[in-house]
């Protein structure tokens, strides 16, 4: 087959020693920049492009491809152990695995979070690999009611993860829609809720009210309570310090869904991974047998988002490479690199430049294993993070927010709009109002708002057209599904253990 | 004889009925529908209505409940602590754009050491000036990431 | 002793004789130079910037070490704020493109105006294309106004912002022609091309650079070029003007301006510098590489384009329904 012929001859590439050291420079970086707040993957590869100006095209993509997929496995370590999300995508993983860290499972958190990310970024490959271009051609079918629909299934999981009041749910969702609103309406260019302010006019960014709400809120509360224990707990064992049996095979479910959602999300141009791991994770809860863990620190709520960030990226790279169609942030600088090296990327890239293709797509199975290899080892490592004492723990966490917040762009509203999120997060909690879904309607808000905007004008005004189309009608469906599968499953149950007669 | 304090949720849904109608009347100022398709103030007047509507009913049901006896003690002390940290937070990050990013964090991290944890101030210097001087050379150094400077240059 | 004094003397006097004339040409940057780009890493300001620096480096032309500065913010208005902010400081350049002449038309908030800074060159100009997929039926220009007269605002346009210059052009040739058809906003590039592609909108006014590689994979037709002159990779197709539809210019450039303040021999230098830099082959490859034109411009020419270009824009945005403040 002739896929297997160029993957074939892409791993003879990949597998060159210069190859193999510039896939191992690259998940290095990529690491690295994922961990630390303040530089992310689009800014790192900017600022390396000049100095890739006399290399081999093939080397440099995989260089850069490296930085890529690895800031995703890095943007897990924070989350978790410190309750910073490392990047957008990273932000689900702060709910249950920082909570898993706080109950002495952080080495297991870490743990299932590479994992996960190896199995979900290496379907996200092997799909590349058999499927880019049926997959693409799929793609194009999407447009702006399909993206209205996925939105809808996304907000569905606001119920899902409402926790105990529902109204109080809707209401913090309700704000996080008001808060993307904020700046310029793209199609009229009117400003709104501005308040006159040339700073807001770009809009609030995601990472400010992110960390504010999860990381400085957070602090805020432990100092509240004044937990007693100065450091919180660590496991002595390395066998405790990893996922155990039972965990990872809490996780089957877990590590399928991430794969298949976050791939075929990254594959849509202009859908963030932020919204493929929301979706898997709300997908993980609704068909779980105990729902109402989620948040307390389970497995599988690590597993679902890590992956589907990963398989995210895998995805994102179908439209690139077999359309030259950018899925925005980092795809675009990749994008213009491969341009920078003469590769023309579009529908005629696999044919005029195979070797770059096959080879990076070669080298991705390669770096990705790379990543579990790197990754694995240092998870005990990082554990030993949770050791350091609450009183320079909590200063580092203010800090890194503080400088991950000033990174966005370098202006001090940025860290004033950081402190009053990080109030905002600590206020909700006394009030018992989630989070969550105030963070989901920020993601998801906008991008619901344009395709609505988008598929009237498309339509000339007939509202049908949200409804009609046959992969918006599917995923309305789907969202339907997720609305009442909780409460038909637990009727369910009900139901049986009513008719077994078991004493409650 | 301490009075009872209203309940959270009457605070909560005053606050954001508050919200929801300032968003609702500058919804109401921007076009609602353009010959294109719906205008910038669709969508804010949807969900401006909505939180307005949803906030009363929460404010109503919080106000019909009886009020419950069995509820824990506002830990005061516990709230001064956590706001006091969150003001001395929200003013370093000001400030940093006069005295720089490191001297900000020192402060903000001897603070916490000193009064949050009551470690004494040889040791909340010592994590003060420990912490800038290590995000310093991360940072700064390491990694050219730009941060807010004083005029001694960090 | 005394002779040897006498001939220092007489040089020191000699030189200082002509050292007048050199002083006044002589100006040259003594610290590193920010250039300032208003939008984030790997966006158009930010590689074009890069590319600058990149190209002077590489022929040589530098003095001094030039980096590389992202004012991200404002939709823009945060560069040109800061731009202001550094009057009378010859050490800071920015990337000026279009959107620096737009902005202060439709933002209210926005304080800096380009026509008060320096300006110091203009560089490039992106040209457009007009475009429809190759399976439309439309298979000339005149055929798609034809159909956007008989079915007036069924057929839709995927594009930017309402200020960009995809839109303007649409205003412009619905006016001149007397038809309607709507736009479609989307915030990037890859989602207004896949819209295109997938059929879900009509036309498309691109860069070369976005639409070129599905042209020649046979998935796009050109229609016209929006464009003066006829670009070299598209020979076959006409220009606007060339198809029967002259409307305004609406020029999509970027050059360099610095701080408003700065001396007239500072301005001279960097007039010679990114002349001889545009002048060279990587620029000019870089050109071709990326389907740019060259449309170099003097300093003082660069000023009045900014003052005649933003009364011609505030004209077609006014037609264009926008609301224009300044």
């Amino acid at each position: 087959m002739e896929v297997l012929g160029g993957l074939g001859n892409g791993f003879a590439v990949a597998l060159q020693p210069i190859n193999l050291m510039w896939c191992f420079v690259g998940c290095f970086l990529g690491t690295i920049v994922g961990i630390l707040p303040g530089l992310g993957p689009a800014a790192t590869i900017a600022l390396l492009l000049p100095l890739t100006y006399g290399m081999d095209p093939t080397g440099g993509i995989i260089m850069l491809s490296g930085i890529y997929f690895g800031a995703k496995y890095g943007g897990s370590t924070t989350s978790i152990l410190l309750n910073i999300p490392g990047e957008a995508s990273s932000v689900v993983t702060c709910l249950d695995g920082h909570q898993m860290a706080r109950n002495g499972r952080a080495g297991a958190a870490l743990g299932i979070a590479a994992i996960a990310s190896f199995i979900a970024g290496t379907f996200g490959i092997v799909a590349l690999t058999v499927m880019a271009p049926p997959i693409a051609a799929f793609a194009l079918r999407f447009s702006s009611p399909e993206y209205f629909a996925l939105m809808v299934l996304g907000l569905s999981l606001v119920v899902v993860l409402g926790g105990n009041s529902l109204m109080k749910a809707l209401l913090s969702l309700l704000v996080g829609l008001w808060l993307t609103s904020i700046g310029t309406d793209l199609f009229t260019s009117q400003s709104r809720f501005t308040f006159g302010s040339s700073f807001l006019i770009s809009g609030i960014d995601f990472m400010i009210i992110a960390i504010g709400v999860f990381a400085i809120a957070g602090v805020l509360e432990s100092i509240k309570a004044r937990e007693e224990n100065t450091a919180l707990p660590v496991p002595g064992t390395l066998r405790e310090l990893l996922p155990s049996r039972a965990e990872l095979k809490a996780c089957r479910f877990a590590f399928a869904n991430g794969s298949i959602v976050g791939f075929l999300v990254g594959v849509l141009p202009g859908a963030g991974s932020a919204i493929a791991s929301f979706i898997a994770y709300g997908i993980e809860k609704s068909v779980s047998k105990h729902p109402e863990k989620f948040g307390t620190g389970v497995p599988e709520g690590v597993a679902a988002p890590e992956g589907a960030n990963n398989a995210d990226s895998g995805g994102a790279l179908v439209p690139l490479l077999t359309l030259g169609i950018p899925g925005g942030g980092t795809t675009a600088i990749l994008l213009s690199a491969l341009v920078l090296w003469g590769v023309k990327p579009g529908p005629l890239m696999m044919i005029e430049s195979p070797q770059v293709f096959w080879g990076l797509v070669a080298s991705l199975y390669i770096g990705n294993l790379m990543l579990l290899v790197l990754n694995l080892p240092l998870v005990p490592l990082f554990a030993q993070i949770l050791r350091i004492p609450l009183y320079v723990l909590f200063p580092i966490i203010f800090g890194l927010s503080l400088v991950g917040a000033y990174s966005v762009s370098d202006n001090v509203m940025n860290l004033v709009l950081l402190a009053g999120f990080g109030l905002v997060g600590y206020v909700m909690a006394k009030l018992d109002f989630p989070t969550a879904p105030l963070i989901l309607g920020f993601v998801l808000g906008d991008a619901m708002e344009r395709a609505v905007r988008q598929s009237l004008t498309m339509s000339q005004g007939d509202p049908a057209i949200l409804v009609e189309r046959p992969i918006s009608a599917v995923m309305l469906t789907l969202a339907a599904l997720i609305l009442l599968t909780p409460p038909a499953m637990s009727a369910w149950r009900r139901h049986t253990k009513h008719q077994k007669g078991s004493p409650s | 004889m301490m009075r009872a304090l209203p309940d959270r949720d009457v605070i909560a849904g005053l606050a954001l009925a508050a919200l929801g109608g300032f968003i609702t009347l500058r919804a109401t100022q921007w076009d609602l529908m353009g010959e294109d398709g719906p205008g910038p103030g669709f969508f804010p007047l949807g969900y401006g209505v909505l939180m307005l509507a949803l906030s009363i009913a929460l404010t109503g049901r919080a106000l019909l409940r009886p009020a419950m006896r069995g509820d824990a003690p506002v830990d005061v002390a516990g709230h001064a602590r956590a706001l006091l940290t969150w003001a001395v937070f929200a003013g370093t990050a000001v400030a940093m754009q006069w005295i720089g990013f490191m001297l900000g964090f020192a402060l903000l991290s001897a603070f916490i050491v000193a009064h949050v944890f009551e470690q004494g101030w040889r040791r909340a210097a010592l994590v003060g000036i420990a912490c800038a001087a290590g995000f310093w050379v991360v940072f700064q150094q390491l990694l050219g990431v730009s941060l807010p400077t004083g005029p001694w240059g960090f | 002793m005394k002779r040897r004094h006498l001939i220092a003397t007489g040089a020191t006097l000699a030189l200082g004789g002509a050292m007048p004339a050199r002083a006044q040409a002589g100006w040259v940057p003594t610290r590193p130079i920010e250039i300032v780009a208003h939008n984030g890493p790997g966006s158009g300001p930010d590689v074009f910037a890069r590319a600058l620096v990149s190209t002077l480096e590489q022929e040589r032309l530098n003095p001094v070490r030039m980096q590389v500065a992202n004012r991200v913010g404002g939709g823009g208005a945060t560069a040109m704020n800061y731009i202001m902010d550094k009057r009378g400081d010859p050490h800071v350049l920015g990337v000026w493109t279009s959107l620096w002449l737009s902005l202060p038309l439709v933002q209210a908030e926005a304080r800096a105006l380009t026509t008060d800074m320096t300006a110091i060159t203009r560089i490039a100009i992106e040209p457009a294309l007009l475009v429809v997929r190759t399976e439309s039926p439309h298979r000339t220009l005149a055929d798609l106004i034809a159909a956007a007269r008989a079915r007036p605002g069924a057929l839709r346009q995927s594009g930017g912002s309402p200020t960009a210059r995809d839109n303007l052009v649409r205003q412009l040739l619905m006016v001149s022609t007397g038809t309607r058809w709507s736009f479609i906003s989307f915030p990037g590039g890859g989602e207004r091309l896949s819209a295109l592609l997938g059929g879900h909108v009509d036309l498309m006014i691109a860069e070369p650079s976005e639409a070129g590689e599905q042209v020649r994979a046979g998935r796009l037709r050109v229609l016209a070029q929006v464009t003066e002159a006829r670009l070299p990779g598209f020979p076959d197709v006409p220009t606007l003007r060339e198809a029967g539809f002259p409307i305004t210019d609406v020029v999509q450039a970027r050059g360099l301006v610095a701080p408003p303040g700065i001396p007239a021999e500072a301005v001279a230098y960097y007039q010679g510098l990114f002349q001889r830099m545009s002048q060279s082959a990587t620029w000019q490859k870089y050109l071709e590489d990326n389907q740019f034109q060259g449309a170099w411009l003097s300093a003082a020419d660069t000023a009045t384009f900014f003052v005649a270009y933003q009364d011609t824009l505030r004209g077609i945005l006014q037609e264009a329904g926008v609301r224009v403040v300044r």
